[in-house]
This record gives structure tokens, C-alpha cells and sequence, in this order.
């Protein structure tokens, strides 16, 4: 069996079971993550270690708010890559992400249809 | 005498078949003749008989000499009667006829005697004698009456059982007609049994009159005595006394009389079958409740009562073994074949060597009730369905209900800051008050939604029940010096410093309960007490309890107060305000904690609220959380606090008013709309104001404009970071300002993180993601710290 992307329990918990709240939270999520992935590939051709270190710091403590742990754990790599100037290595990195924003889309999706049931 | 006459005479005595013989008179008597039939008697040859002396046949020579000196006296005996023996032994009796024969001087020659054999005849005598004492032995001790009468049905004879049965004497009994003896009814239907032609009759159940006149009840049988001609001569009666037995049995009919009433008078149907489960009795409902009739019940299988599939179930409990089975819902058809839902109890009946014979079986009706019941439960079903869905949509709700409503509070409160003129401000103050009435409802509506959703859990952190106590205990003071009560707390020594637990939760439960003591309360003082009631290395038991000097609550009321929407009375309700929810809540967040919660309360004298709570005890005693010393604020006069001494009064004149109640607002910088949500969400289900800046720069502009109780502030951000912002703070604090605490939320996980931020002028440090109790703890700990 596959990892869930989240970890609904906790995330329930820090919303304190607001579920809606949860949904909107993946929401924003999902509609920020890309720009900040876009964002992210910029920094990275131009060589902006701060840039990418404060996009990724951003980004790890959102993720690990909503506790998706997969993408969470994806930017805390990536910020350690950028305090250790390794920008090559993060460009592979970055690619993980979409597949991983696309797993969290589908997720949410489901726990909405869930949440209806 | 002729030749032919000589022959003859000794033919005769020779053939005769009596003993003749002639002896010498005298006690040496010997034998002079003997004829062969006496011979024959003793069972001896002729010519033994001379052998012997007369004496060697009688049982002593005393018995001869006496019969002898009788005979020489009366010079004969007749039919004398004497045991002799035969050459056996064996005993005869014989019958002597003896003359005594003289000469002509008179001297007596000899004894001429005849002898016959009578032992036959003495058998028969003796045994009809006997036969007679024994039917009399019987007659005269027979525990029954017999009589007998003549064949004029007068009485002749009786026996004294007769006379005692009847209490009559000879007098009253002999030659008395037998029709006396009956009530003339009685002695008609004994006649017209027509006893004489029959011969006897036995088992006459009849009344006799007693001498007194009062009747016996009794048992007769009567034969008639006949002729051998066949002519009636009498007849004898037996009389048994039944009395007792006709009691005995009128009794048993009674009892069965009412044990059938009982039966046909119960609403239950009871049949009763045989060991081959055929119905053999039932009572009067079983008809009524069957819509059936002898016909239809009698001798028929009981199987026929159930339906095939029920009565193979019925079979399958194995009560024929088991002995009984009650309360079986089955089903069961009617006449008409209607099918009806019945709760059957059977139970098996058997005899006394263990053999079945039988069984009961008890059926009712229980349609109405399984119909009443399904309605029941479909009807409980759907209010708990609503109730959930109610439950549900109002702890989804409650982000949209408070947030308004903090927002209105927010907005009164900045309102009020401004400049206003006096009629305004009396105004706004007016509408706060019914805003924040309003945010308690809708708070304590929400939280028993929640509790009652399921979605309340209880955090396990690290808790000081002495400090939760001390802050509500400061915070509520101002409540209580405005009333002027004494507000006293104190802490058992038992009672370990640090608990797991969860703050928020027994926070709300105390404050409730404090809150109303204070309400209830208009002279005296309300005591806070915590114990232990068992400590052991992992886990406690707490009581903690208040006690005001207030109103009270009756009895009768102390019932309900723990009801959802129960207030000990109504007109409290108008007097005193509250929203009657706190002590619902209390009630189920104490039994979350695996607690109760009660009270006890006198009219007049005051009320002790007090619950028990269970909690993990922290196994090192270490602060989890390090938080920065800071000065003390202004708004909060310095009192001495030490929770390991007891009763120690929170005097309401030590503390300066101002705080209203304990809300907090709160100050959030943080650029990430996720992470805003989420504190925004936490800080708001908590009952607290939040404002939202994004940047630094944004907080340090705004904490000119508007107060603060605490800042929470994230450190990467854009145009000014945290740690800058914090300095800027630090700085213009120094110069005008109360100190803020500002507690860091950040991403950065990294040892020594924290302590930049304290190096930062930072008073607190919480990671992201955010743990609620944490944060809450830390906020806690910085608001009430130094006061």
C-alpha cells in the first residue's frame, strides 16, 4: 500500500476537525504551490540561493502545516540543498514536486467527496 | 341265644367301625376283648393291644385312675371325651362310653366300653369356633360401622364402631327402622338403586343423621342376606365417615376453581399438552387470543398453533432438555390465519421418576408492542440523526459564527478607544455587553456541539494544576472583588506539581464553575480546593471542588442543573444571565477526563461544585517550555503567588481592573495564507481576538495604532523579517510602550533556532507546524507571567 500523502489525523487535529477549513487550506495550497515551484525554477537558473532558501523555508512550514508529509519533506531537502549551495541537485529535486502536487490534488479531491458522503 | 344269633352278634362286632372292647376294672386294667376296628384306631395289630395295659392309652396313669374311680362310682360314663395316642404318637381324641359289669354279689367283673374316633369332629369344632372369635374380632373392631337389619329393614345387630359413628346407643339403634338413619331424599335414591334384586352395592356416597341430628357424610356399601330360597332375611350395611375426605376434597375444587379462574382471567394464553405434545387443556384466552375453539384445540399437536418455520425454531432451543425457556419471540396463527408476534415461555412438566409428561406453554401478544417498539426505535433513530446532523452542522459551523462575532466584539472594543462623547460610550458599552453574551452562547453552543459531534479531543501535555488554578484565580478576581468576595484557592501538598492532561479543558471546566460561584454569590467567599484522592508513580485522581457562600440550589433542582439548558431556576435565568450550557459541558468534558462531577448545596448557605478528574503524571519534573523572564506589566499589580501554600486569598482589592475577562488579543505576522488559516482558526476557536499583518513592517506599524496582549510572530517574512521586526519593537518599547511579549512561530527546526530568537528579543519559541497546546501554553505562560 502506497504512503498517504497526508496525514489527515494530525492535520484534522490542528484545525480542530474543521473540515471545511481543511478543504480550503488544500485549496490555497494547491493554487500556490505551482507559482512557487515556478518561482522556485527561476531562482534556480539564476542562481538565487537566498531566494530559493526563502521560498522553500515558505513552503516547508504550509506543507507541514496541512501535514502533507511527502511534499513537507521535499522542501525541507530543498532548503538544506540551498544552505548547502547545492543548486544542481535541487533542479531534480524540484521535478518530484509535481507529481507529488498532483497525488495532494487528487487526495483532497477525494476527501471532499468523502466529506460529502 | 341262637347259634346263628352268636354268629351274627360277633359279624356285627367285628364289622362294626367303633372301637369295643372289655377290660378289668382297675388301676392294672389289662384287655379281656378288643374288636379290629379298635385296633385299627391306634394303628396296632389285635394281638399287640393284649400286650398292653388300659393305662398305656390315656396320656398319665392318674387320667385311667380318675376315669376309672368314675366309672366304679357311676357304674358307667357316656360320651366321655380323651386324648389318646395313636402307635405314632399322634393325638386322638376319643369318645368312651363305658358300663361297669357286676356279678351277682355286686362285685364288678369287668368294663364293657365302645370307643370312638372324634378328632375329625373336634377339628371342625375348633375351627368354627375360631372362624366365629375372629368375625367377631372383626365385627367388633372394624374402624367402619356395620349394621345389619332383618328383612323388615329393622336393625338387629351392630358393631361399636357403628354406635360411636352414629353417637347412638343400644337403646337408639335396636329394632330401629334403617330409613331413619338417612334423609328421606337420601334413603329415596339409596331405594331406587333396587339393592335387593342386585344382591349388593358398593360405594354409595350418602348423608346418614347423626343422633344429635346433624348429618355425616360417608362412604356405603350394603349385601343382602339371603335364604337358600332365594328370600331376602336382611341385609348388611357398611358405613365409612368420608367427612374429612369431603373436606379435603371441596378444598382441592376450591383451589382448582381458582386456579382456573386465575387461568381464565390472565391475558396470557396457557395451554397445556401431553408427552406426545398434543394440546390437552388451555384457558379461556387461549381462545380469545386464537380465534379458536375446543374443536380447534383439542387433541390437537400444539405444533399447529406456529407457524412450519417458527415452530422448527421453537424446536431448535432444545427445551425438552433445557426444562423451560421463557420469553421466546416467536409467531404464532390464528384461526383465520392471521399471523401474530408472541412471546412464548414454555416449561416442561415431568413426574416424579423424571419422565416428561407434559409441558406448558405461555403465549402473549406482543404485536402493539413490537410495532410500538420498531416506531420507538425508527423514531430514536431519526432524533439521533438529527441531533447528530444538528451537532455536526453547528461544529462545522462554528468558524462562520464566531468569526463575525469576534469581529463585532473587535470593532465595539476599538470603537470604545476612540474619542466618544459620554451618551456613545454608554451605548457601545451596552452593545459589548450583548455581544460578548451573544460570543458565550454561541461558544459554549458550539463546544457542546462539538463535544457532542465527537470531534472534542483531549490533549496530553504537561499541565501545573496549581497554576491553571492561580490564573483562573486572577483572572477572575476582578469579577469578585467587584462583588466583594474573597476569592481563595489552595493546592493539596499530595497533589503532584505536574500532571499530563489538558489545559483548555479543565481550565473551561474550572472557570464555569468559578464564574457561576461568583454569580451566585453576593456576600462571603468562594474557595477553590484541589486534592488528591490517590497518587501512585503514573497516574492520580484529582478533586477538585468550589465552594461559594451563594444562593444554594434545592434538591429537587440539584437533580438537573448538570441538564443541557437547566438552570436551577428560571427566574435565575433572568436574574443572573448565563446561557445554562456551562455546566452541561463541565458535565461532559469531566467525563472525558474519566471523572464525575456533582454537587452539594444547602438553600441559602451555599453550593460545592466538585468533580474528579484522572491524569498522567509527568514523570520528570521539568518545565517543558523555558520561557523568558519579562517585566512586570503594568495592567497587572505584582502579588506573591506560591501554590505550595494553601488558602491563600486572592484579595480582589490587590488586583487592578481593566482585564475583561480572559481574552486575549492576539497579533499575528505571518505571510503564508496557510499558515495565517491555521493560527487565525486556533487562536479564534479559543474565544480570542487575532489581527493578521503580513509582514513586519505591518506589525510594527500596527502595534502603534491598536493594543496588544501578545504578538506571534513568524521570521521569515518579506520587507521586514521577524527578528528585525522584534528588535524595532524592543527599541520603541523602551522609549513609550508596554513590553508585548512576541513568541516565535517558525518553520526552522534547527537546534539553536531558539535561542537566536530570544537573542532577538523574543520571549517564546513555538515550531511549525503549529501544536495547538504548545502555543496555548507558552501564551499562557507569557500573559499571566510576573503577576
Amino acid at each position: 500500500m502506497p504512503e498517504e500523502c497526508v496525514d489527515l489525523n494530525e492535520v484534522l487535529e490542528r484545525v480542530q476537525h474543521d473540515r471545511e477549513l481543511l478543504l480550503e487550506l488544500f485549496q490555497i495550497f494547491l493554487d500556490d504551490c505551482p507559482k512557487k515551484i515556478e518561482a522556485l525554477k527561476s531562482a534556480v537558473k539564476q542562481a538565487d540561493v537566498q531566494k530559493i532558501k526563502d521560498i522553500a523555508h515558505s513552503m516547508k512550514g504550509a506543507s507541514g502545516n496541512i501535514a502533507a508529509k511527502k511534499i513537507n519533506a521535499t522542501f525541507i531537502i530543498i532548503e538544506q540543498m540551498a544552505k548547502d549551495n547545492k543548486i544542481g541537485e535541487i533542479r531534480d529535486k524540484i521535478g518530484e514536486l509535481d507529481s507529488q502536487l498532483a497525488e495532494l490534488r487528487a487526495y483532497s479531491k477525494k476527501l471532499e467527496n468523502d466529506f460529502k458522503a | 341265644m341262637t347259634a346263628s344269633t352268636e354268629t351274627q352278634s360277633k359279624d356285627l362286632i367285628d364289622n362294626l367301625r367303633v372301637g369295643i372292647y372289655r377290660i378289668t376294672p382297675g388301676i392294672k386294667s389289662h384287655f379281656l376283648f378288643v374288636n379290629p376296628a379298635f385296633a385299627e384306631i391306634f394303628g396296632l395289630k389285635l394281638k399287640d393291644v393284649f400286650k398292653k395295659k388300659t393305662a398305656d392309652f390315656f396320656e398319665s396313669i392318674r387320667q385311667w385312675r380318675l376315669l376309672n374311680d368314675k366309672i366304679l362310682r357311676q357304674g358307667n360314663i357316656k360320651n366321655e371325651e380323651v386324648i389318646s395316642r395313636k402307635k405314632d404318637g399322634t393325638a386322638i381324641w376319643c369318645s368312651l362310653t363305658v358300663t361297669a359289669v357286676k356279678d351277682k354279689q355286686g362285685r364288678v367283673k369287668w368294663f364293657d366300653g365302645l370307643l370312638e374316633d372324634i378328632s375329625t369332629h373336634k377339628q371342625v369344632e375348633r375351627e368354627l369356633l375360631e372362624s366365629k372369635e375372629l368375625f367377631r374380632l372383626v365385627f367388633d373392631n372394624s374402624a367402619v360401622a356395620i349394621t345389619v337389619t332383618d328383612k323388615y329393614e329393622k336393625i338387629i345387630a351392630w358393631n361399636p364402631f357403628a354406635e360411636r359413628l352414629l353417637e347412638m346407643d343400644k337403646e337408639d339403634l335396636f329394632n330401629k327402622s334403617v330409613k331413619e338413619l338417612y334423609p328421606p331424599q337420601e334413603w329415596r335414591r339409596i331405594r331406587s338403586f333396587r339393592i335387593r334384586r342386585k344382591g349388593f352395592l358398593t360405594n354409595i356416597e350418602t348423608k346418614i343423621i347423626k343422633k344429635d341430628g346433624s348429618f355425616l357424610e360417608v362412604n356405603m356399601s350394603i349385601s343382602v342376606l339371603k335364604d337358600v330360597q332365594g328370600n331376602v332375611t336382611g341385609a348388611i350395611g357398611i358405613l365409612r365417615d368420608i367427612t374429612s375426605e369431603k373436606i379435603a376434597e371441596r378444598k382441592l375444587k376450591e383451589s382448582e376453581n381458582k386456579t382456573r379462574v386465575i387461568l381464565d382471567n390472565s391475558a396470557a394464553a396457557i395451554t397445556l399438552t401431553d408427552k406426545d405434545e398434543r394440546i390437552v387443556s388451555w384457558n379461556r384466552f387461549t381462545e380469545q387470543l386464537l380465534g379458536m375453539k375446543k374443536p380447534d384445540l383439542y387433541m390437537k399437536p400444539v405444533s399447529s398453533l406456529y407457524p412450519p418455520e417458527e415452530w422448527k425454531k421453537i424446536r431448535a432451543e432444545n427445551i425438552r432438555k433445557l426444562g423451560s425457556k421463557q420469553h421466546l419471540e416467536t409467531k404464532a396463527i390464528k384461526k383465520n390465519g392471521q399471523v401474530i408476534d408472541i412471546d412464548l415461555s414454555i416449561n416442561i412438566l415431568k413426574d416424579t421418576q423424571n419422565n416428561i409428561i407434559g409441558s406448558v406453554g405461555i403465549m402473549q401478544d406482543i404485536t402493539e408492542y413490537k410495532k410500538a417498539r420498531q416506531m420507538l426505535l425508527e423514531a430514536k433513530v431519526a432524533a439521533e440523526e438529527a441531533n447528530s446532523a444538528k451537532s455536526q452542522f453547528l461544529a462545522n459551523m462554528s468558524h462562520e459564527v464566531r468569526t463575525p462575532m469576534n469581529a463585532i466584539v473587535g470593532m465595539i472594543d476599538m470603537t470604545l478607544d476612540t474619542s466618544l462623547d459620554a451618551e456613545q460610550k454608554d451605548n457601545l458599552n451596552t452593545a459589548k455587553e450583548a455581544a460578548e453574551n451573544l460570543l458565550n452562547l454561541i461558544n459554549d453552543i458550539l463546544d457542546l456541539s462539538k463535544v457532542e459531534a465527537g470531534k472534542i479531543t483531549l490533549e496530553e501535555i504537561d499541565i501545573s494544576v496549581g497554576n491553571v488554578i492561580k490564573s483562573i484565580c486572577k483572572g477572575l478576581s476582578v469579577l469578585a472583588r467587584n462583588k466583594n468576595l474573597d476569592l481563595l484557592w489552595s493546592v493539596e501538598d499530595k497533589v503532584p506539581y505536574l500532571v499530563i492532561g489538558d489545559p483548555v479543558r479543565l481550565r473551561q471546566i474550572i472557570i464555569n464553575l468559578v464564574n457561576n460561584a461568583i454569580k451566585f454569590t453576593s456576600q462571603g467567599k468562594v474557595e477553590v480546593k484541589v486534592k488528591a484522592l490517590s497518587v501512585n508513580h503514573e497516574n492520580c485522581e484529582l478533586l477538585l471542588s468550589v465552594t461559594d457562600t451563594g444562593i444554594g440550589i434545592s434538591r429537587e433542582k440539584q437533580a438537573t442543573v448538570f441538564e443541557v439548558f437547566t438552570q436551577a431556576d428560571e427566574s435565575i435565568t433572568r436574574r443572573y444571565g448565563g446561557t445554562g450550557l456551562g455546566l452541561a459541558i463541565s458535565k461532559r468534558l469531566v467525563e472525558m477526563m474519566g471523572g464525575r462531577i456533582g454537587v452539594e448545596s444547602e438553600i441559602n448557605k451555599g453550593s460545592t461544585f466538585f468533580f474528579t478528574a484522572n491524569f498522567k503524571i509527568k514523570q520528570k519534573n521539568a518545565p517543558v517550555l523555558t520561557p523568558i523572564e519579562l517585566d512586570d506589566r503594568k495592567r497587572l499589580a505584582p502579588i506573591a503567588l506560591d501554590i505550595s501554600k494553601t488558602e491563600v486569598p486572592v484579595s480582589s482589592t490587590n488586583v487592578l481592573p481593566s482585564l475583561s475577562g480572559p481574552q486575549l488579543r492576539v497579533l499575528l505576522a505571518e505571510d503564508n495564507l496557510i499558515n495565517q488559516k491555521i493560527a487565525v482558526k486556533i487562536i479564534e476557536k479559543k474565544g480570542w481576538l487575532i489581527k493578521v499583518v503580513e509582514n513586519g513592517q505591518q506589525a510594527v506599524e500596527i502595534i502603534d495604532k491598536e493594543p496588544f496582549d501578545v504578538i506571534l510572530m513568524d521570521i521569515q517574512m518579506p520587507v521586514l523579517d521577524g527578528f528585525k521586526a522584534t528588535q524595532v519593537i524592543r527599541v520603541q518599547e523602551k522609549q513609550n510602550r508596554k513590553h508585548i511579549p512576541i513568541i516565535a512561530m517558525t518553520a526552522h527546526a534547527m537546534e539553536g533556532d531558539e535561542k537566536k530568537c530570544l537573542d532577538a528579543g523574543m520571549d517564546g519559541y513555538v515550531s511549525k507546524p503549529i501544536d495547538r497546546a504548545k502555543l496555548f501554553e507558552i501564551i499562557d505562560h507569557l500573559t499571566k507571567k510576573g503577576t
